[in-house]
């Protein structure tokens, strides 16, 4: 008995211990390119057990006699399940990467992306404040990367040639249609949001998805912050004006407010204005934000802004004095919800409506426009497999333009009213042909009833992967927009006007370290408004016959690394592009135009006295600009411009309280910056023209601010 | 009779060695507590993947893979390799935050990678606001989570006095969480218990040289 019994242990043991026979198994894995995959887990299928490749790709692992499946694995790469063969002892194998991978290829042909939750991005949110020349504005940090034009007499963004209208501003996606506040002749303007309220840029140069028309040049998406959830007070005190915002949190939801006040006269009184100033510009700006999110992952947002200013100044041409008086308001508010639907697809449903009122009197010409925009959204992001994602929308927006136009000296008086509503469609696959080549076809058609016209533009881009940090892009497109209410208040019997552009870039590094990237691009323009003369209230042959070109390179380099403690991005651009629009007699380039520009942006942290500085260079090629009464249209060039702006930002506390002290000096150098000349008639109505020379109000300006933020870091 | 019941218990044990989720868990935990090689950290990090590729309703297995490339960073220096390692940890995370949103501990971990890349001053703004964001979401979801503070506390007292930091400052937020770290007891479970001893050792950091 206790003998069978043992027989039966004994037998027990010998399986057991023949169970317990083992192989090793060694090898390497590699990525396509034969570089070796470091880290990479084998696991012995069914178990916990396996091992890990060393810093050669080399594996070695340990195996039972009944186990035979090995499973590899590795972050951004497909796995991969190897059944060995009874006696097989080695193993290599090549690992594909995922299309899922984060490191896949993403589509950045035209575009400089800006926050922490971007791939591919080029800039940091926090670069806007912190680019000397800014200002506090989002578009004097933008214009000093490639592609845009200084511009200074201006202050909006005029894109690869492009003027300020062909580029829009989108706000979470939904158009804000008056970005800037008013331009008045002879002064730029500035953005009318705060940098502070955003989180994250997108600016496309050309090129950019069927999701958005109307805009021949580019698009700037600027996408509001997230929920807040610390509460915060801030408090700005400026030399220009004052700021006090206040932020309240409830898990999911929080909601800011947010007051200022701005008035340049006391800054005025101090320094050396060129403008006759009689009232320097006042302002008031109200902003409101509530966020809230849903349990089943849908977030409502709501971003409103309302602001009010007036300025008044004296313009004197020939002894002739003019009084320009302009006060205005404008409310903006914008809705939107996106939530999750059936099969892991999102909608986003928004509407945005800016209302617009501006009452402006120049001399005898007293002007009040008022304009409302609606513009309602709803797109659909529906992945149809791990490769193909399928976006698809309609659009609308809704514009009232009503002008009352008199004229005090010859009491001459009309009043202009025009609606509009433009309807968009559109669909767009992103497809990833793998994870190293993706490219998006879109499809977007527009009807304007006002215009009684319609357009269908195709768009395409293209990235490639080359290496790890590297990609080529590429970008066509047709792209379509209304003419401007200055012509568009006359007749609706004009078309839009339209562009075509191609691009092809290349791009390498990322933004911790280095990063390069340049970009070519054609730009075709056609049925640009064109005209004979301005006379009697009434363009002359208003027509669609206008037609012009750009073509250019763009350069950008980044760097993070090279110097200890520096941050600086060089750009340069080059511009060939020339028109024969509006009432031009040739084909020449425009006067808002520099052939070549080359921006140098640095920051430079001093740990010590817990300061950064910065400082920004703009070099641009003379402008060209028309004297009256040459034969040679826009002949004449102005003088190179030349400006060095430097900032400093000086990090400390008041009480308990974390506070910013911000000091901006423009135009260090002190140079004149005339950038061209505007032809004005003579007053005593003997047909000459007066040469109006185009310089800056202030030459160099002073600004100093105190950020404060209470309760809170 | 006494041979059978070494033999079955021997049968048992080897039963036990291919798949057992608590106990492997367990000697994993214990040995990255052991370990201070980044090579040595990799390889439990890779156990812990393993387990958690096995074991797809757990949340922990992935969690101690993240957090174990983030404590592999103590022993590093160099701030290169300390990006790749937070790199290897924020990738798990951010799977982990696919599914589990609502977990306190994985802000924790979040805003512990965040605070461990500023290695050099001019990162310093950037990643304490974004640490400070997940500590605060942390504390909504699981006030009574003592890493939070022992966190909170650690930021506080890495950030210059100039912006409100300090010792000083630092202290309450050390003793909070060493109160709540007291009430953690468990030793049975696995979940994260980890900061109690540094965080003590920072306690008195701050009582020093006052």
């Amino acid at each position: 008995m206790i003998l069978k019994q043992l027989s039966l242990i004994l037998t027990f043991l010998l399986l057991l211990g023949a169970t317990k026979a083992q192989r090793t198994i060694t090898g390497s894995v590699k990525a396509k390119d034969q570089s070796p995959l470091v880290g990479v887990n084998i696991t012995i299928k069914g178990t916990y057990d396996g091992s890990i490749t060393d810093a050669n790709g080399d594996f070695e692992v340990l195996l039972n006699q009944n186990n035979s499946t090995l499973v590899i694995s590795y972050i951004g790469y497909i796995n991969q399940e190897v059944e060995l063969a009874s006696e097989q002892t080695e193993l290599h194998i090549i690992l594909k990467e995922s299309i899922t991978s984060l490191n896949a290829v993403t589509i950045t042909a035209g575009t400089f992306s800006a926050g922490d939750k971007k791939r591919a991005s080029t800039l940091e949110s926090m670069d806007i404040y912190t680019t000397a020349g800014s200002l506090g504005d989002i578009n004097g940090a933008l214009k000093t990367l490639p592609g845009t034009q200084p511009a200074s007499d201006d202050g909006r963004l005029l894109v690869r040639g492009g003027e300020a209208a062909e580029t829009q501003v989108y706000v979470d996606g939904l158009l804000a249609a008056k970005p800037y506040y008013s331009k008045v002749p002879d002064l730029p303007t500035r953005g009318r949001f705060s940098p502070s309220l955003f989180s994250g840029t997108v600016f496309s140069t050309g090129g950019y998805s069927a999701e958005y028309g109307q805009a021949l040049s580019s698009i700037l998406i600027l996408e509001s912050d997230d929920i807040a959830v610390e509460e915060l007070t801030s408090l700005s005190l400026m030399s220009i004006g004052a700021e006090a915002s206040k932020t309240w949190c409830a898990p999911n939801r929080s909601t800011s407010a947010g007051v200022s006040y701005t008035n340049m006269a006391p800054y005025f009184s101090m320094a050396n204005t060129r403008m006759d100033w009689i009232k320097p510009v006042e302002a008031t700006n109200l902003n409101f934000m509530h966020r809230q999110k849903y349990d089943n992952g849908a977030m409502f947002k709501c971003f409103s802004t309302y602001d009010y200013g007036v300025q008044k100044f004296n313009t004197s041409i020939d002894d002739q004095i003019t009084t320009i008086d302009t006060k205005g308001g404008t409310g903006y508010v914008n809705l939107t919800y996106s939530t999750p639907i059936f099969n892991n697809s999102y909608l986003k449903a928004g509407m945005a409506s800016t209302i617009d009122n501006v009452k402006q009197e120049a001399g005898v010409h007293l002007t009040k426009d008022r304009e409302i925009n609606i513009e309602s959204r709803v797109a659909i992001s529906q992945p149809l497999s791990n490769a193909i994602e399928l976006k698809y929308g309609i659009s609308d927006a809704f514009t009232a333009f009503n002008q009352d136009y008199t004229n005090t000296n010859v009491l001459n008086q009309h009043n202009i009213t025009t609606d509009d509503h433009i309807v968009g469609v559109f669909i767009e696959p992103e497809i990833k042909l793998s994870a190293d080549m993706a490219f998006r076809a879109g499809l977007r058609y527009e009807h304007s009833t006002y215009l009684q016209e319609s357009s269908l533009s195709p768009r395409l881009s293209f990235a490639y992967k080359t290496g790890k940090n590297s990609q080529i892009t590429a970008a066509w497109g047709h792209f379509f927009q209304n003419p401007i209410n200055e012509y568009t208040k006359y007749t609706s019997n004009i078309d839009f006007e339209k562009a075509s552009h191609y691009l092809m870039g290349y791009q390498t590094g990322n933004l911790k370290k280095r990063l390069f990237r340049i970009e070519g691009y054609y730009k075709d323009y056609d049925q640009l408004i064109a005209y004979d003369n301005f006379i009697n209230y009434q363009y002359g042959n208003l027509s669609n016959n206008g037609e012009g070109y750009a073509k250019g390179i763009d350069i950008f380099y980044r760097d993070k690394e090279t110097f200890k403690n520096t941050d600086f991005w060089l750009s340069y651009s080059y511009i060939d592009t020339k028109r024969e629009y509006k009432d031009y007699t040739q084909s020449v380039t425009p006067n808002y135009v520099s052939e070549h520009t080359f921006s140098a942006v640095g920051k430079y942290y001093l740990g010590a006295i817990n300061t950064q500085v910065g400082a920004t260079w703009v070099l641009a090629s003379g402008r060209p600009y028309h004297q009256a009464g040459d034969s040679n249209f826009m002949s004449r060039k102005a003088p190179y411009y030349n400006d060095l702006s430097f900032n400093l930002s000086y990090l400390t506390h008041i009480g308990d309280h974390f506070t910013i002290i911000h000091f901006s000096f423009s135009n260090v150098l002190g140079r004149d910056h005339l950038v061209g000349y505007r032809n004005v008639p003579s007053a005593d109505g003997s047909g000459d023209y007066y040469q109006m020379p185009i310089q800056p109000d202030i030459k160099q300006f002073l600004f100093l601010g105190v950020f404060i933020s209470i309760n809170g870091k | 009779m006494r041979t059978l019941a070494l033999l079955l218990s021997l049968t048992l044990a080897h039963a036990l060695s291919a798949g057992n989720y608590q106990e492997a868990m367990r000697q994993n935990i214990s040995q990255l507590y052991k370990v201070n090689q980044v090579e040595e950290i990799n390889a439990i990090a890779a156990n812990f993947k393993r387990i958690a590729a096995a074991e797809n309703d757990q949340w922990l297995p992935q969690y101690y893979a993240a957090y174990a490339y983030t404590r592999s960073c103590h022993f590093i220096s160099d701030a290169d390799a300390i990006d790749q390692q937070l790199d290897k940890a924020q990738a798990e995370l951010d799977v982990l935050f696919k599914s589990h949103k609502t977990e306190s501990e994985l802000h924790v971990l979040q805003a512990f990678i965040y605070s461990l890349r500023i290695t050099n001053p001019s990162r310093g703004y950037k990643y304490s606001s974004l640490s400070n964001t997940s500590l605060s979401k942390a504390e909504q979801l699981n006030p009574k989570n003592p890493r939070i503070y022992y966190c909170k506390g650690s930021n506080v007292f890495h950030t210059p006095k100039m912006f409100g930091g300090g010792k000083a400052k630092a202290k309450p937020l050390f003793e909070k969480a060493s109160k709540l770290f007291h009430s953690e007891n468990d030793s049975t479970s696995l979940k994260p218990h980890w900061g109690k001893a540094h965080n003590r050792a920072m306690l008195y950091k701050c009582l020093d040289s006052e």
